[in-house]
């Protein structure tokens, strides 16, 4: 869900912001979990291909000193 | 030696065992939720599992299956309960986006829009060919090749945006003199161009010296396009259903006599129809 918010909006740290709502992990390691599954469970190729331009976003985004998220 | 020492021993090793049993599942080895499902969150995962939908939803413009994670929680009546929190989170100073968010879904999860019926493709019929023409075209007669017939294809689209788009006119207006209402309302009600209550329609409320913004849908039971605000005595008010709706101006709590000539403060229906 949040990886299909952030292919309409664009907005990376917002995406990160939602995952941080998870725990206290690097949010990229909840991208890259769900991105496991949806490959072991027979998700579709158009969902994993919008969780990973999520995860490829968050591996290139650096937080701004004002984005809370982790 | 016999020391009679009764059976207090008993309750010391309860409380010594409850402190550890305590202490090893809340700090040495807590206990961990993994996959659990969505209907066993907390009420605050739970918003936020049904904000993530929302938002998700307002990208892709996929109702169903948007429904199909809503239906996870086992609820009775989804929209009602997504309604009931965009209101809540207008009124905790929420980001109003994402409670726009939250109402468009609660406001198209009850009334999608109808399936776009594409028109049949035009087919290439053989056109008879009289035999004479057909006997002089015998040795050069170009062959008919169908032209490619360029075809539409379907694409997914922000179906509920045009819904909640359209403008509203203000079909009806009433002071509302009801004893049995103690407070004094604007009543709400939003209908779409078809007469069907419209839930999720925003309502901006201005005065003198402040603004509020809500949405329909806060009370299914009422009408699924219903909504209302009290009033305060002495203040007027305008209001506007829709984002490029009509503003409907001097609304104000209005004195009203019950049957035994007491007064108190009346309110306001207001029925608004989408064009």
């Amino acid at each position: 869900m949040v990886a299909e918010a952030y292919a309409g909006e664009g907005n990376v740290a917002n995406a990160a912001e939602r995952l941080h709502f998870l725990g206290n992990e690097q949010v990229n390691v909840y991208v890259r979990q769900a991105i496991l599954y949806a490959g072991q469970h027979n998700y579709s190729q158009v969902d994993i291909e919008t969780m990973n331009a999520l995860s490829m976003a968050l591996g290139n985004w650096i937080p701004q000193p004002d984005e809370g998220a982790k | 030696m016999n020391e009679d020492r009764g059976n207090w021993f008993l309750l010391t090793g309860i409380i010594i065992g409850l402190a550890f049993g305590l202490l090893y599942s809340l700090w040495l080895n807590p206990v961990t939720y993994v996959d659990a499902a969505p209907g066993s969150l907390s009420p605050a995962n739970q918003d936020h599992y049904r904000l993530m939908a929302a938002l998700a939803y307002r990208a892709n413009g996929d109702l169903g299956r948007a429904q199909a994670r809503l239906q996870i929680f086992d609820d009775d009546n989804p929209a009602y309960t997504l309604g009931a929190q965009a209101q809540r989170m207008l009124a905790e100073g929420g980001d109003p986006d994402m409670a726009r968010a939250l109402a468009q879904l609660a406001a198209d999860y009850n009334n999608p829009l109808p399936e776009v019926v594409l028109p049949p493709t035009p087919t290439l019929e053989a056109t008879p060919t009289p035999p004479e023409v057909a006997m002089l075209e015998e040795t050069a007669t170009p062959e008919v090749t169908p032209t490619p017939v360029m075809t539409f294809t379907p694409r997914a689209t922000l179906r509920s945006l045009p819904t909640l788009a359209a403008p509203f006119d203000l079909r009806q207006r009433e002071i509302v003199c009801d004893p049995a209402i103690t407070e004094s309302l604007l009543q709400i009600e939003a209908v779409d161009g078809d007469g069907a209550p419209l839930a999720g329609v925003q309502v901006q409320i201005t005065w003198s010296d402040g603004e509020d913004l809500f949405y329909t849908g806060l009370y299914p039971r009422v009408s699924p396009g219903y909504a209302d605000f009290k009033m305060e005595p002495a203040i007027v008010y305008s209001l506007r259903v829709g984002e490029a709706g009509e503003t409907v101006t001097g609304l104000y709590a209005s004195p009203c006599e019950d049957g035994e000539g007491s007064s108190y403060w009346g309110g306001w229906l207001l029925r608004f129809g989408q064009q």
